[in-house]
């Protein structure tokens, strides 16, 4: 069933064994979009357990999974909502991606109409979710190589012009799915997490990011962000 | 009549541009910092709730549904509904020509049964129904996505049931209350069946499998049969399906291929076939048990049904407050004696209908299905103490927060706490099983208050940080984690759930209000140090060994040992109750302290081997003893509000109705009536008199003065038809001084009740029963219905004071 685990992670991160006694984890809400089937799931069973279903079943409405990493001196706790990917879902994704400070939408490689559905993901998100939001584009089924359809090249180009994260993994067989996460993790403006967390003493409905906005108000003016869509990913 | 096109063919889908709707959700701009009231505004846009955008939503979800049903479509075939397929309308008409169905009667029973599959690329989508139900999108929305787990679906691997409540819409509640236009679908014009003790709110039972299969593409096979009622017979459906329906129509479903080669591809013949068959079975059932057919309202109706060939004893309540309690051991259905006779004469009157299958159970023992068990032991196995703050907080009517890892565990424990307080019956809202989804979600699903007199199920995470400002929460486990409904692996080694005894409550009442237990994506768990914490199924399960480790052990062990019985002990499984509460987070200060002195012989019964339908009754008996108490002194007030008594009423002193039933007299009167308090079972903290006055403010207040003013007016109409019946009307008349008014006023009475109840009993040929009759809604809220030997008697009573009236007064009659 599991395909060999190929655990490479990237220099610096690695799942945390066990936790630096004195650090606090810090909390990344992140969400999990894309068309129906491209892999999502799988790619956080991966993630979290490090294994692999040949047949998972299609996610019913959202399933929720924590992993925790280690990025230096400090622990990262990923809270994930993994959505289902179906149409009928997709009315609802505002609330899962409310708040949360990383996306990952996936695609599937051998599908260029999954690409398609990846993007306007994305420009929903630059529209709408939280405007510091860390988006990766992952295009899942690398292992299928043979039946690719979407050039790397052209997810590439699209991801560095939106300013998104980009890498293609493949959630069968392990490789660069702990990439994502970890540049996830590199780009999140942990300092920030942690100190606005400390500063309000409120939960992570509050807590998280906004650090453009920050100041004493820490209201985001709404005319004013909701033209600034496309520079959504490269905060800080 | 099903072949005349519909006037409602459904318009052309409205495409939205899905520019407006991103420029209108970029005018939100979601961001961190909204305050509790800018969120919920935010809410009613997301979801469609102000007037400029839901015509929006709704067309976008018509849009969304239309193309798989339409695309389904053969031209020559009408539509009875925009949202069934052409197969589904083909089958109504096969039916209908099939002169043993009356929609009608099965209407008194049920709505329809659906087939609600978890498509590919669309997401839940009803797939077939029948028959026939004109449903409005936000019902049809809330049915598809409701039929499905909210979240977590690996979870949830084998069959399982549950069940849910939402709000009837116009053409669902037409059909039960309805006016002379009724039936907008023109399919049967006997609509308008009038249930009883039914509210504005339809129930639905389901039961869903995921299971692996090669066949289908992606390899799942994931759909829901759901029966929709407008009963709240948490037991009775649930056992229908779970023993005969679900595994027969699943069975079905996933053995059938569709056109295009993959099985579970739609619902072809042999699924419909069952489907049907049952809806026909369910017409020849005897009128559901209720209370205007009861004799006693304080008695089970026993119904002896039959479904698919299997025969079930059922009993029922006479109303939504009488709680039952289990038979501890199986019985004969002679022994129980009390089988309604309508229905005995129902089973003569369908036998040579359906002659092959029905065997008599009258010799047989079998152990009757209740239509509302109370599973209070394994609800409460581990945290026994946490049942008197909930009984109080059930009592005054709070709202209650109810989350659990399934849908299943979630109905089970919110079904539980409603049969906790009977026989107050829950006069406020309650969603056995509530989804993000829900078109009520927009009402229900406030951030910054709370619905008032309302119980949410719930099992997806997202509430639980949403709902954080619920005041009271319990978060329900289960006692058989893994085996979701699958019951060929009994739990043999959890018993070590268990918690010892009956203090355990104590340590589980947190009265800090935070949230407990895992699967609260926001809580960081400070102690939980695995990086393989992911699935809070895991983490759950590990707190609450670990918070019952090393206690003894008794009471869970029994728990699981009997819910084994239960599914090793026949030859089929049945429905296993293993929800258990693990705590409850609330800064309610509790008025009454625990009973000991019960907990004690609780625990004895426990280590005696007591079978579960003992510990069960013995619980709910020690709770409705206490419920009992409680109204005491307000049933003592109330009947001392009523003039004279109905035993008392001879045809000289004939009173349809109680005097000076003065409900408002009564709420008015009342915060003096305890005058002193009550001799409680068990002992209290504070004074009883500040929970009275709760009490009085709450929704169960009401309802319970409602249902008590229903249960006197039938009490009443009940002696006074009696008195009509079973009076000898020519001793009467032949009395000295006997007035000619006086006998005019009687023939004038019988003819009333004659000429009011005759439309039940159309020919009064003696092989016609009221079995076959559909009460009008007036009838079923005056709270009575003669039996045939009562109206045989009425008939005879008003002949014979005809015949001793003087001829001159016959003529005016």
């Amino acid at each position: 069933m599991s395909a060999p685990p190929t655990n490479e992670s990237a220099p610096g991160t690695a799942p945390a064994p066990a936790p630096v006694p004195s650090a606090k984890p810090v909390q990344v809400k992140l969400v999990l979009l894309g068309e129906a089937a491209v892999g999502k799931s799988s790619l956080v069973l991966r993630f979290v357990n490090n294994e692999f279903q040949e047949n998972k079943e299609p996610t019913i409405g959202a399933a929720f999974l924590t992993q925790k990493c280690r990025l230096e001196d400090k622990i990262i706790k990923f809270e994930i909502w993994d959505t289902a990917g179906q149409e009928r879902f997709a009315s609802l994704a505002p609330m899962y991606y409310r708040n949360a400070q990383a996306a990952v939408v996936a695609y599937d490689i051998t599908k260029q109409a999954s690409l398609e559905k990846a993007k306007s993901w994305v420009k929903e998100l630059q529209r709408q979710a939280n405007p510091n939001i860390i988006i990766a584009l992952v295009g899942n089924k690398l292992d299928l190589e043979a039946e690719r359809t979407v050039p790397t090249e052209e997810a590439q180009a699209y991801a560095s012009e939106q300013g998104l994260l980009f890498t293609e993994a493949s959630a069968k067989s392990g490789e660069f799915v702990m990439e994502v996460f970890t540049e996830i993790a590199k780009k999140i403006p942990l300092e920030h997490l942690l100190a606005s967390r400390s500063r309000t003493g409120a939960g992570p409905a509050t807590g998280a990011g906004a650090p453009g906005a920050g100041g004493a108000n820490g209201r985001v003016d709404l005319n004013q962000s909701s033209g600034s869509a496309a520079t959504a990913g490269g905060c800080c | 009549m099903a072949d005349e096109p519909a006037s409602t063919t459904p318009s052309a889908p409205v495409r939205i541009d899905s520019d407006i709707l991103t420029e209108m959700m970029a005018s939100i701009e979601a961001t961190e910092d909204l305050s509790d009231a800018e969120y919920d505004k935010y809410l009613q846009q997301v979801l469609g709730d102000s007037e400029s955008h839901s015509t929006d939503a709704d067309a976008e979800l018509a849009s969304e549904i239309m193309p798989t049903l339409t695309s389904l479509q053969v031209d020559d075939i009408p539509q009875l509904n925009p949202i069934l397929s052409p197969i589904a309308s083909s089958a109504m008409r096969e039916s209908l020509e099939n002169p043993g169905f009356s929609l009608a009667m099965l209407r008194r029973w049920c709505l329809s049964l659906c087939v609600v599959t978890f498509d590919l690329d669309l997401g839940p989508a009803l797939e077939y129904i029948y028959p026939p139900l004109e449903l409005s999108e936000p019902e049809l929305k809330t049915i598809c996505f409701s039929s499905f787990p909210d979240s977590n679906s690996t979870s949830h691997l084998g069959d399982t049931i549950f069940s849910f409540r939402f709000r009837s819409g116009a053409s669902i509640a037409k059909l039960y209350y309805g006016s002379d236009t009724g039936c907008t679908n023109a399919i049967d014009s006997n609509a308008n069946i009038s249930v009883v003790d039914s509210d504005a709110f339809t129930y639905a039972y389901v039961y869903f499998r995921q299971k692996p299969d090669k066949e289908i593409r992606r390899g799942y096979f994931q759909k829901s049969v759901v029966l929709l009622s407008p009963h709240p017979w948490h037991g009775f459906f649930p056992i229908l399906l779970e023993q005969i329906l679900g595994p027969r129509i699943m069975d079905a479903l996933g053995s059938e291929k569709g056109d295009d080669g993959e099985r579970g591809d739609g619902v072809l013949v042999l699924a419909r076939t069952l489907i049907k068959e049952t809806c026909i079975d369910i017409t020849r059932w005897p009128p559901p048990p209720s209370s205007v057919l009861s004799k006693s309202l304080y008695q089970n109706s026993a119904l002896q049904i039959s479904l698919l060939g299997r025969q079930f004893l059922c009993l029922f309540p006479p109303t939504v407050r009488y709680p039952q309690l289990f038979e501890s051991s199986p019985v004969s259905l002679s022994a129980l004696g009390t089988v309604h006779q309508r229905s005995a004469s129902a089973l003569n009157a369908v036998h040579h209908q359906s002659s092959d299958s029905t065997t008599s159970l009258s010799s047989s023992t079998i152990s009757p299905v209740l239509a509302c068990p109370g599973n209070m032991y394994t609800t409460f196995s581990t945290t026994i103490g946490l049942m008197y703050p909930l009984w109080e907080l059930l009592i005054l009517g709070e709202s209650i927060l109810v989350s659990a890892e399934t849908p299943k565990s979630c109905s089970q424990v919110v079904w539980a706490l409603l049969e906790l307080v009977k026989p107050v019956p829950f006069g406020g809202d309650f969603r056995p099983f509530f989804t993000l989804q829900d078109s009520e979600f927009r009402t229900l699903g406030r951030s910054t208050s709370v619905p008032s007199a309302t119980i949410l199920g719930v099992t997806n995470p997202f509430f639980d940080k949403l709902f954080q400002h619920w005041p009271h929460k319990v978060r329900v486990g289960s006692l058989n984690p893994m085996a979701v409904g699958a019951p060929s692996s009994p739990q043999t080694g959890k018993g070590t759930f268990g918690n010892g005894g009956p203090s355990a409550g104590d340590a589980s009442l947190n009265r800090s209000s935070t949230p407990m237990g895992r699967g609260m994506p926001i809580i960081p768990n400070s102690e939980n140090s695995s990086p393989k914490s992911g699935s809070p199924r895991q983490s759950t399960l590990k707190s609450f060994m670990s918070s019952f480790r090393g206690s003894n052990s008794n009471l869970g062990k029994a728990a699981s040992n009997s819910a084994q019985q239960l599914v090793t002990g026949r030859g089929s499984p049945i429905i296993v109750f293993d929800a258990v509460v693990e705590s409850l987070s609330t800064k309610y200060k509790s008025v009454l302290t625990k009973d000991k002195a019960f907990l004690k012989d609780l625990a004895d019964l426990v280590t005696a081997g007591a079978s579960m339908e003992i510990l069960n009754n013995t619980i709910r008996r020690h709770f409705i003893e206490l419920t009992d108490k409680f109204l005491q002194p307000l049933n003592r007030y109330y009947e001392g509000l009523i003039v004279g008594s109905p035993l008392s009423m001879t045809l000289s002193a004939l009173r349809a109705k109680p005097q000076n039933n003065d409900d408002e007299k009564f709420a008015q009167g009342l915060p003096f009536a305890p005058k002193s308090a009550p001799a409680f079972p068990a002992q209290s903290r504070r004074s009883l008199l500040d929970f009275y006055r709760q009490f009085f403010k709450s929704a169960n207040f009401a309802a319970w003065l409602q249902h008590r003013s229903a249960e006197l007016n039938r009490e009443w109409r009940g002696h006074y038809i009696d008195v009509l019946c079973d009076s000898d009307v020519q001793v009467w008349v032949n009395q000295r001084g006997r007035q000619e008014i006086e006998c005019v006023d009687l023939l004038l009475r019988l003819k009333d009740e004659v000429a009011k109840y005759s439309q039940y009993f159309p020919e009064f040929s003696d092989n016609l029963s009221t079995q076959q009759t559909i009460f009008s809604a007036a009838d079923i809220s005056s709270g009575f219905i003669p039996s045939d030997e009562q109206f045989k008697k009425l008939k005879k009573q008003q002949a014979v004071i005809l015949n001793l009236l003087p001829e001159s007064l016959r003529m005016m009659q």
